[in-house]
């Protein structure tokens, strides 16, 4: 989509910043993968809570570090590019027709060189943790931008993104895109206060724990990092639906359990009644890696702190925070989508299947494909595989983390292929609906 | 037309969707096929099991099947449910 100069986001100054496409490729990278980690989990009211929560952050940070080492690198785990180990079936078919090569650059023309902000001053966004996330929530607290004020917990999460666009809003001409870039932080920085009112800079209410009640995470003895970016990613899916939406999960909460790197599948004791068995293709389960199933009526998300964190040796299997999201994702439509949302999936599904075509293996990559989420065979094949990776795509959280697949994997993606898939999001997410452009440039089918 | 399609159950337990039109089986498993790996296809059947379980059960009774009503036979010898969807 072209935009004017003027119109220009701090998004879009992230997007520019970097001299060569392939820091720019590392610093996309690095961001996502900051985006998996920690979104604005509250803290909980308990001081075990707020202990856990203490502890997973500083843990996260180490993590964001040596994720960003590791992906940066041209081949990295989940590059896309590798073929990843595991899981020969039985009745594989040859490779899927769907784009495993990404392009290597999305927008040259978006390359060029602008004020790049220095190493110092990060661009914040939603996922993010660290002291300068503490800092601009105390300054959005400081102009009113939050009411109740913000934790300032150092955990950049949907509150925080909510008080961030109100600031935008309320500060014109920034534009309302939830990120902290150099044209917000320097208005944060001028002291640039809105409606007044301050919210008390003291760190203000502790929240409630957003999941309380309607999803655990069990660690397993993994480590703190990996069970902090699970909690984070769980805050990420359940933390913020919608009211109606809790109220079906607290009657069938789901349990995400973190499956350490040394330890299998059925080396869980929820899991251990699988050993020896198979999936229907015939892979055993003691050696797969992530799973939604329910067990004795409690419903499960497994997924391996290889997904996660980064565990040397042990590479990631998808694109970063993937996996979760999108076995959470099937836990949030089977517990936590109203009737009247599910019959509206129902809905969705059929009649993409009916305009978009249902591709297979061996759909050329193309016109046939391009209205489906990759791969497009497996967002097709049911309506379940079509939520998940819809959730994935709401989240930011690719199929794999090549460029292809981070770009598509986006809100924006929805906005304009799968309006109607982002609607009922927003809905599940008590998420402002996206105002529809102004001017009916996106047509189906474009890429953002 | 649609294919004939299935809905199979272990006691009160939805566990599989199954149609009769060759397709793809999908897995309760970790999500899509890892990247650069293809899907699971089937000859006669698309599918979509939702059980751990018992997809390795029926995933064996598929593959041993020659077609849709041998399966559904051989699904029901083996205590399932089989209700038309």
């Amino acid at each position: 989509m072209a935009r004017r100069p003027s119109d220009l986001t701090d998004q879009d100054v992230e997007t520019h910043a970097g001299a060569a496409p392939a820091q720019r490729e590392g610093s996309t990278r690095a961001t996502e993968t900051a985006r998996t980690t920690t979104p604005d989990g509250p803290l909980g009211n308990g001081s075990v809570q707020r202990l856990q929560q203490s502890a997973g952050n500083a843990a996260t940070s180490a993590l964001l570090v040596s994720r960003m080492t590791v992906e940066e690198e041209p081949a990295g785990p989940g590059s896309g590019q590798q073929t990843a180990q595991g899981g020969g079936g039985g009745l594989q078919l040859p490779a899927p027709a769907t784009a495993t090569a990404p392009p290597p650059a999305t927008a040259t023309a978006e390359a060029g060189p602008t004020n790049a902000p220095p190493p110092t001053e990060r661009m914040l966004r939603r996922g993010l943790t660290g002291p300068d996330v503490t800092d601009a929530q105390a300054k959005l607290n400081k102009a009113g931008s939050a009411s109740p004020a913000l934790a300032t917990d150092g955990i950049f999460g949907p509150l925080t993104d909510a008080a961030v666009r109100k600031y935008q809003t309320d500060h014109p001409p920034l534009v309302s895109d939830g990120i902290v870039g150099p044209k917000t932080r320097a208005q944060l920085n001028a002291g640039g206060g809105g409606g007044g009112g301050g919210g008390g800079g003291g760190g203000g209410p502790v929240p409630v724990d957003p999941l309380l009640g309607i999803c655990t995470i069990a660690g397993h003895g993994a480590s703190d990092a990996a069970v902090a970016a699970a909690r984070a990613q769980a805050v990420e899916l359940y933390g913020g639906i919608a009211p109606a939406n809790r109220t079906a999960m607290l009657a069938d909460p789901v349990t995400v359990d973190v499956i350490p790197h040394d330890k299998k599948l059925t080396e869980l004791a929820e899991y251990a009644h699988l050993a020896g068995t198979t999936t229907f293709d015939g892979r055993v389960w003691d050696t797969v890696r992530g799973i939604q199933t329910v067990v004795n009526g409690v419903r499960r998300v497994a997924v391996a702190e290889e997904d996660l964190v980064t565990v040397p040796g042990k590479a990631a299997s998808y694109g970063t925070g993937f996996l979760e999201a999108h076995e959470g994702g099937h836990g949030l439509e089977a517990s936590g989508l109203t009737a009247a949302q599910k019959a509206t999936l129902t809905v969705l599904y059929t009649t993409r299947l009916a305009t978009k075509g249902q591709p297979t293996a061996t759909t050329p990559v193309g016109a046939a494909t391009a209205g489906w989420l990759t791969p497009a065979w497996y967002s097709a094949a049911n309506q379940q595989e079509y939520f998940a990776n819809s959730v994935a795509a709401y989240h930011g959280h690719p199929y794999t983390n090549g460029a292809a697949d981070v770009a598509i994997y986006t809100q924006a993606w929805l906005q304009a292929n799968d309006p109607a898939m982002l609607a009922l999001l927003q809905q599940v997410y008590a998420a402002p609906a996206t105002p529809t452009p102004a001017s009916p440039g996106a047509s189906p089918g474009g890429t953002p | 037309m649609s294919a004939p399609a299935y809905r199979v159950y272990r006691d009160d337990e939805l566990v599989l969707d199954v149609a009769d039109e060759p397709g793809i089986l999908v897995s309760t498993s970790a999500p899509p096929p890892l990247p650069g790996q293809g899907p699971v296809t089937h000859a006669f059947a698309t599918a979509s099991f939702y059980s751990a379980t018992t997809e390795g059960e029926l995933g064996a009774l598929l593959r041993g099947a020659a077609s849709m009503d041998a399966f559904l036979d051989a699904v029901r010898e083996a205590g399932y449910r089989v209700e038309t969807a």
